[in-house]
């Protein structure tokens, strides 16, 4: 009894302390969740050029993540740098345009990419729409943490509950006159190093008119997934075996 | 005097559960999760939890009840009838954290109560085989109170405790009391469940009292009876109406949110057939309609599940039946069921487990699956994060409470059922 009181007077004791002062709630740090050296190659599982063209125009293609992009290329970033201070975080990638060979050869940019330290740096009414794919490539981490203190426009939505996740629902001319030309609709996934990992564009109907998906897949992937399976049916088995068994001994 | 009477009642029935070490291991396991649940939140899901939510809309519902479907105040979709902000009210009042650990103490409380409402309903719906001792009945509370799913009930700051109190509460009036006023309480008492949170929703057809004969191929419907019953059960829901009318910015933002939100879209992993659906089509680039997969599961799994309710044979405890098969089509069809929504589910499955004859062919459904969803629903969630890049399906719990649904519905039918 005496126990239970001095066990029931520590839990006051913390809970009081946790609501007086919590002083580990400090504003939470965001890192970069890249290393240097690191490699990450996306693969097009599917581009309707001519779809793309008739929404964003011929120059869709032309620059940025989506230069020289169509079905099963491929394209590539390798991290050269990567910096923090207290206002900033910054990596600089070698960036080659998609291709259809794994033959890289010499990268065909240098990109430096930043972010805010400090998600609400950025201010309201944030967005990427000043050019495709609209969203960015690269995230500081925990990036669901990230992305859900940043204040988007109306045309975007975070879900970052299960997945660090970016919905766009962007009506026809929303950029400007005839800008996109149709209604489309954008899921963009991030993995937990803050990458791009998939990235569906949508047109009406659901139909999806590109598909970038992030070609390495973590080394645990295939084998939990085998793992899951088998023990799940071997589990399955092995009670129906037993419980045939006992009925057919009552 | 009465209500004095009950608390010692209570408490005494408490203490020789307490003889037991099965319940003493299962309190501290429970207390250990609500610890858990308070450190977690305060170390990492401060204001990133569903609380926040439902702190949230306890003060948009006072300030500026109009926008109580902005999105712009919460940190994830606000979806429930405009009426359930009333509840966290008070909680609105405390400072965040403070709300929080207050509104955790509530559902540690509502677990001893629900514990005792558990005991209280299986002591009357007892099979006549079954052991006459309170062995197995706390045996099974245990089960309950060291349910995994807990974990991110607490954590979460969630309200499904609430649910399954109100759940519990109108069962246990409905299978001990007789008369149209307490027909009417015990639907009532539903319906301020549905309110809070809809997934008893799918519940509210099961109240009809109707039965097809199948002998005679005739129908007996209890009219009187089963006015009073919907009428109780909808009373609540229709009362969010005159909110709606009142203010019909709330009914656009009802609709908006629940029927065409971008929420679901995303990949995640629900274990209801809608979700595994939505996620294979989003996984092979599939065009699909959540909206359409969501109805037709409502229409495939309710049509099944109410046919079959009402081929039932004579049963007096129907309601409990009725009730989880009226969860399980939720689960089955909604697009988000999580771990934590189990706690809704399995007291009705240990309620199921003492109604069914002791040695009932259908306990080999009932008792797998409320193992599984106590106990290892919550491994699966972990491992979908280790498989999602290449098999984004949280499949196990969707396979129990398919067996679930099959094992009722074969008893429903069968004759063991009467």
């Amino acid at each position: 009894m005496r126990l239970n009181l001095k066990f029931t007077y520590l839990m006051i004791t913390i809970l009081l302390s946790l609501v007086s002062n919590p002083s580990f709630l400090q504003q939470q740090s965001f890192t970069i969740g890249v290393k240097k050296n690191e490699e990450f190659v996306w693969n097009c599982n599917v581009c309707n050029s001519i779809e793309m063209e008739e929404i964003f125009g011929s120059s869709w293609d032309n620059l940025g993540f989506f230069e020289n992009l169509s079905l099963n290329r491929k394209m590539k970033w390798k991290i050269n740098l990567i910096e923090s201070n207290t206002t900033s975080l910054i990596i600089n990638v070698n960036s080659w345009v998609w291709k259809e060979s794994d033959n890289w050869g010499i990268e065909d940019k240098n990109l430096t990419i930043f972010h805010y330290a400090v998600p609400s740096d950025y201010g309201n009414n944030l967005n990427y729409t000043s050019s495709l794919p609209f969203i960015p490539i690269w995230f500081p981490v925990p990036v669901g943490d990230y992305m859900g203190e940043l204040s988007f426009s109306d045309i975007y939505d975070i879900d970052n509950r299960v997945l660090a996740t970016i919905n766009i629902n962007m009506a026809k001319s929303k950029i400007s006159f005839n800008y996109p030309s149709k209604s489309i609709s954008i899921i963009a996934i991030y993995n937990s190093k803050g990458i791009l990992s998939s990235y569906k564009l949508y047109i009406e109907e659901n139909i999806v008119i590109m598909d970038i998906a992030l070609v390495d897949l973590p080394f645990y992937t295939i084998p939990s997934t085998i793992g899951l399976i088998s023990a799940f049916l071997i589990s399955i088995g092995i009670y129906i075996y037993f419980k045939r068994k006992n009925r057919a001994k009552e | 005097m009465r209500f004095l009477d009950l608390i010692i009642r209570t408490f005494t029935k408490l203490k020789s559960f307490w003889n037991y070490k099965i319940f003493r291991i299962a309190i501290l396991l429970n207390s250990f999760y609500f610890i858990l649940g308070l450190i977690l939140f305060f170390v990492f899901y401060y204001e990133k939890n569903d609380f926040f939510i439902f702190y949230e809309s306890g003060r948009v519902f006072l300030f500026d009840i109009e926008n109580l479907y902005d999105q712009t105040y919460y940190l994830w979709d606000f979806r429930y009838f405009p009426l359930s902000a009333l509840f966290f009210i008070p909680f609105s009042f405390f400072d965040f954290g403070l709300a929080f650990i207050l509104f955790n103490i509530t559902n540690y409380i509502l677990n001893i109560l629900i514990s005792l409402m558990l005991y209280k309903i299986i002591i009357i719906i007892r099979g006549k085989d079954h052991e006459k001792d309170d062995g197995r009945i706390v045996l099974y509370i245990s089960v309950y109170l060291m349910g995994l799913p807990h974990i991110l009930n607490y954590i979460y700051g969630q309200i499904n405790l609430f649910i399954t109190f109100f759940i519990l509460s109108s069962v246990l009036i409905f299978i001990s009391r007789k008369g149209y006023f307490w027909q009417f309480l015990a639907s009532l008492i539903l319906g301020i469940s549905v309110i809070i949170k809809p997934t008893s929703l799918f519940m509210i057809p099961f109240l009809l009292l109707t039965r097809v004969e199948r002998k005679k191929w005739r129908i007996k419907f209890f009219l009187k009876e089963s006015i009073i019953r919907i009428f109780g059960v909808l009373l609540p829901v229709f009362s969010n109406s005159i909110l709606f009318l009142i203010f019909p910015k709330l009914w656009n933002g009802f609709l908006s949110t629940n029927l065409t939100g971008s929420n679901p879209t995303a990949l995640n992993f629900s274990f209801s057939f809608t979700k595994l659906i939505t996620n294979f089509c989003f996984f092979f680039n599939i065009p699909f309609s959540q909206l359409y997969i969501l109805i037709s599961f409502v229409l495939i799994f309710g049509s099944i599940g109410f046919i079959s309710f009402l081929l039932r044979s004579e049963h007096h405890n129907s309601i409990i039946f009725g009730y989880t098969l009226g969860i399980i089509i939720m689960l089955l069809a909604y697009f988000d069921s999580w771990n934590h929504h189990l706690l809704n589910l399995i007291p009705l499955l240990i309620i199921i487990l003492f109604n069914l004859p002791r040695k009932s062919e259908i306990v080999d459904y009932i008792k797998p699956s409320l193992f599984f969803f106590s106990f290892f629903d919550l491994v699966f969630l972990g491992m979908w994060f280790l498989t999602y890049p290449i098999f984004p399906y949280n499949f196990g719990s969707t396979f129990f409470l398919l067996i679930t649904f099959i094992g009722i519905i074969r008893y429903l039918l069968s004759k063991e059922g009467g």
